[in-house]
């Protein structure tokens, strides 16, 4: 196993379109008035202003696969036939997790409880899409990082609780990429405590003439 | 190679560097997975072949394969013992190889994250490529090119290294993604304003992008630069056929868009990725003869952060620079500095740049606290949480220096004057660092009485900044604002300054505004009228608090006045948007028209007052509530089914009908208030945590008059229903956004019914719909929170 590379600050910006498009904002049809732009607009800048994107990711050789599992170097498994096929190519995988921290999902939390339910809900968006682009961004990063070892990354990486990639597969990221030291729990339920963090795995794959 | 010698190889015409070499190499038999630097010193003959025939080609410039030759690089492989043998050997080798070409020490990134981005301290990073440096220097390289740099902190973390080894020419080339930025982040303008500041003798861009691209990236940083520009395009786009990468520019093609290169400004053009000897011998046929542009700007009024360059002078608005980071008089944020806390410091940063600021003063001057610990820790925050360029306000060169080498930008330096320790100390500081600085135009003798006498300083700090390479440009004068109620005559000595700087100089100037009123009553006023008098004369930037709506409005007027705002634009956009016309449009409203607005467009803070005048004007509760409150949020709702609103103006409009209903409640004749809609518990069901959904859905079905009781996350079964008999609920609402939680819907529904209850279930979240309801026997399933609420009123029979 590789050892884990940490990014205690991933440097993206307020996704902003992300967020309002979550918000169901339509950019050819939404009316806002200046006075609630400029607040809405100022509460996502708060939010984001208490997001601390984080992120670790590793990478692990794959020893053996079947259909429907693929089994690593040290003694890890994953039962997946997506995950399979996913990886069906690659000589071994990225396993990787951000998290955008706890301290927006608490300013959505009190603003609930405070009866603000717009700003809730913005918070939330912009807790949520900045863990999105931290992802997407760990991933470029892991591909441009890639490249320079005549690796490609897959095109496309899998995330847990999505088809026959069960949820329960949170908990080798969990314990592999060690989130404890970003402060993030995992519930017996496999949900991830602070919410806005995301795992996912992506393929590591030679470029065609080097197969 | 010296810098003359680079600058004569530029008025050659366009300097021709070499194409790909990892590509390359591969197909020369380097397997992936390699330490390239180390097959590179195994396969000799490999690196002969390919650096011949760039040169062969025309390249007058070739890198040495020393690109993971750092120690971060190197320790992957086991091999950063061998670091000085495997940079100086492929310096010596290329060296050869070249002939009569230049050979450029290769560097590039660590892999690592250096602060204030991330862990790796900025020192550890220069000395990672000092060590590099030295071996390759050993090796006899004619210069440096740092390339394919996403990280602008490390980019200036390598240049440092250089320029404190060796005078060698150093190019730096940036790496964008398709979005015009580098990963991390950072635009071209910045980073050749970074660069170029901190002492690049060339800038530019490679990788990544084709050629087409590219030429964007060259034409956005043209304008702003000092120094020659390079580009080295990959040959293409990259693309992607069952998921391989591959390059399919030919040479010809690659090198029709020489011309073009050229034209934009590019000074040094090569290849990367997918390139060949066969693009380089392409691209040096059709750009031989021709001549690039060498006219650079010599000064550029301009600072920079990671992310964004603010311009200041040349006819542009005023410049404000936030005032507020600075404990002086602020007891709240001198005790936050004590406990060495940030909070109030970030949150003045954030208000400030909302106001308008375009730059952040940082002065932690402040007795009682380590000030260049507090102001390394101000800046590496600020440096992330800001997008704005720093102002470095000390008058200690310590910790200018100390601040200006960890800022990943270029900064301005507030202040240098002719007192001896700012010329011979602070000055040489700001420059080898690059960053601007603001001119106080006093001495040693102390604050000259006379505009001779300040102009005379000015002219000597000026010569003194020459010495270092400072133009007029790289200088704001400091009008250097006096009390006016202690002499009435220094106002008109500060704007006879700022009118000599700015029409005689042609040199930008500041002010601090609120110096000029101290002592006097209504300060505002004062400090407003100055400001539009210094903008007359010509005052480019001023030192101010950017929350004083005064202020700011009388800056928008005075640009618009003085011709710095084009068209008017900046100035309409502010002044005359909907909020301007809702305002007048709002005052000219009917009582009951001003309750129905109040609801559309969920102003929670008016919506009490517009109900009391309603009622003043006689409009009885009943009347209110019939038709005000309830047309505007069904209009609301209506046009949240369109889309012309989107979920937080639901929210607010709904949030602000539910004020006004229970304002208006105990008043209703019926003596029975508001009918309630029905009684609905919700819950997030057991295992499942995510409640925001959950959390909106009750807001609006309260809002919407339903008497709701709200369980939380993580509810099981049992508690649901056992609450929901004991509040006689009719309605159970649920919700789950994990397709492993969703389950858990199902045997609540169930355990109902064994319990034999009479209750209706709806459903809602990510992972369910109608099917879903359906199948569980759910009353129904509802998409959103709107829906949610139609939902309940249907399932009440209402």
């Amino acid at each position: 196993m590789s050892k884990l590379n940490i990014i205690n600050h991933i440097p993206v910006s307020l996704p902003e379109k992300e967020i309002l498009f979550r918000m169901k904002y339509n950019v050819h049809k939404t009316e806002i008035d200046d006075e609630s732009r400029q607040m809405f607009r100022s509460v996502m800048n708060r939010g984001f202003a208490v997001c601390e994107p984080r992120g670790v990711w590793t990478l692990l050789l794959i020893e053996g696969r079947s259909e429907n599992s693929v089994s690593f170097e040290g003694g890890l498994s994953i039962e997946s036939g997506s995950i399979a096929k996913l990886l069906q190519r690659s000589d071994s995988a990225v396993f990787m997790g951000v998290t955008a921290g706890a301290e927006i999902s608490r300013l959505s939390e009190d603003s609930i409880r405070k009866g603000d339910g717009a700003s809730a809900l913005i918070y939330d968006a912009v807790g949520s899409e900045t863990a999105e682009a931290s992802i997407e961004w760990l991933n470029r990063y892991i591909g441009s990082e890639l490249r320079r070892k005549g690796k490609i990354l897959t095109p496309m990486r899998f995330s847990a609780g999505y088809g026959d990639f069960l949820l329960e597969n949170q908990r080798i990221f969990y314990e592999l990429l060690d989130l404890k030291r970003f402060g993030v729990n995992l519930t017996e339920s496999c949900i991830f405590v602070p919410e806005k963090t995301v795992t996912a795995i992506a393929g590591v794959e030679a470029p065609a003439e080097e197969r | 190679m010296n810098k003359k010698e680079f600058a004569e190889l530029l008025e050659s015409g366009l300097v021709i560097l070499d194409g790909a070499t990892g590509t390359e190499l591969a197909k020369k038999g380097m397997p992936a997975g390699v330490c390239p630097e180390i097959w590179c010193i195994e396969n000799p003959s490999a690196v002969k072949e390919l650096q011949e025939n760039y040169v062969s080609a025309g390249s007058s410039i070739i890198y040495a394969p020393t690109f993971g030759g750092n120690r971060c690089k190197l320790e992957e492989f086991g091999l950063e013992d061998r670091l000085h043998e495997i940079n100086s050997t492929m310096a010596s080798v290329s060296k050869k190889n070249a002939g009569s070409a230049y050979v450029l020490g290769d560097l590039a990134p660590t892999g690592r994250f250096v602060e204030p981005f991330g862990d790796m301290l900025f020192e550890d990073a220069v000395a990672v490529y000092r060590e590099q440096v030295l071996a390759l220097i050993d090796g006899g390289v004619d210069g440096f090119v740092i390339e394919t740099m996403m990280d602008i902190q490390e980019s200036r973390a390598a240049l440092l290294a250089i320029k404190e080894a060796c005078d060698l020419p150093v190019m730096v080339s940036m790496t964008y993604e398709s979005s015009g930025r580098t990963l991390n982040g950072t635009d071209p303008v910045s980073a050749l304003i970074t660069l170029q500041s901190l002492g690049a003798d060339a800038v530019g861009c490679n990788c990544s992008t084709g050629p087409a691209d590219m030429l964007n990236i060259i034409r956005e940083m043209r304008e702003y630069a000092k120094v020659p520009l390079l580009a080295k395009p990959n040959a293409g786009m990259p693309k992607l056929k069952n998921g391989e990468t591959y390059f399919d520019m030919g040479a010809d093609e690659f090198a029709s868009y020489a011309d073009d290169f050229i034209s934009a400004g590019v000074n040094i053009m090569g290849g990367c990725c997918g390139t060949t000897p066969e693009h380089i011998e392409a691209l040096t046929a059709k750009s031989r003869g021709k001549k690039t542009l060498l006219s650079f700007r010599r000064g550029l009024s301009a600072v920079s952060s990671a992310r964004k360059t603010a311009f200041m002078g040349e006819g542009r608005p005023l410049s404000v620079v936030g005032e507020r980071i600075n404990p002086t008089g602020k007891k709240a944020l001198q005790a936050e500095l004590r406990e060495g806390k940030m909070g109030i410091v970030q949150d003045f940063a954030f208000e400030q740049q909302i106001k308008g600021a375009s730059i952040l003063d940082v002065n932690m001057g402040l007795s009682g606290i380590d000030e260049k610990e507090m102001m390394l820790k101000s800046v590496k925050l600020l440096s992330k949480v800001s997008e704005l360029p720093l102002c470095i306000d000390s008058t200690n060169p310590e910790i200018v220096e100390a601040a200006l080498r960890i800022y990943p930008g270029r900064a301005l330096v507030n202040s240098i004057s002719a007192e001896k320790d700012r010329i011979e100390k602070t000055l040489p500081i700001a420059a080898k660092y690059g960053a601007m600085f603001i001119l106080l135009p006093l001495s040693d003798e102390g604050i000259p009485q006379t505009l001779e006498e300040r102009k005379s300083i000015v002219e000597y700090v000026l010569q003194e900044g020459e010495k270092y390479g400072y133009t007029p440009d790289d200088v704001t004068v400091d009008g250097l604002v006096m009390t006016v109620s202690s002499d009435p005559a220094a106002p008109a000595r500060t704007l006879d300054l700022i009118e000599w700087c700015s029409r005689e100089k042609k040199m930008n100037t500041i002010c601090g505004l609120s110096n000029v009123s101290f002592g006097l009553p209504a300060r505002e006023w004062i400090n407003g009228a100055f400001l539009a008098m210094a903008i007359s004369r010509g005052l480019a930037m001023a030192i101010a608090n950017p929350s004083s709506e005064q202020l700011m409005n009388t800056a928008f007027s005075c640009d618009a006045l003085a011709g710095r705002d084009k068209n008017l634009t900046s100035y309409v956009e502010k002044f005359s948007g909907a909020a301007a016309e809702t305002k007048a449009s709002v005052e000219a409203l009917t009582p009951d028209k001003l309750v129905f607005e109040s609801v559309l467009r969920g102003w929670d803070d008016r919506i009490e007052s517009s109900i009391k005048q309603a009622l003043d004007a006689g409009i009885s509760p009943q009347k209110v509530v019939d038709d005000s409150l309830i047309p505007a949020i069904t209009l609301v709702g209506d046009k949240y089914d369109k889309k012309e609103y989107f979920l937080p103006q639901l929210i607010m409009s709904a949030d602000t009908m539910r004020k006004g209903f229970t304002i208006l409640e105990p008043l209703l004749s019926t003596g029975e208030g508001v009918k309630k809609e029905g009684k609905i518990v919700i819950a997030t069901v057991k295992g499942d945590i995510h409640d925001i959904g959950k959390n909106i859905v009750a807001l609006m079905l309260r809002n919407y008059g339903f008497d709701v009781v709200d369980l939380g996350k993580d509810v099981p079964a049992d508690a649901i229903l056992e609450r929901a008999v004991e509040v006689k609920a009719d309605i159970v609402a649920l919700s789950a956004l994990m397709t492993t939680t969703m389950t858990e819907m199902k045997n609540v529904i169930n355990l109902s019914h064994e319990k034999g209850l009479k209750l209706k279930f709806m459903i809602g979240g990510a992972v369910v719909d109608q099917n879903y309801a359906d199948e569980i026997g759910a009353n129904g399933y509802s998409k959103d929170a709107m829906d949610a609420v139609k939902l309940a009123k249907t399932l009440m029979g209402s």
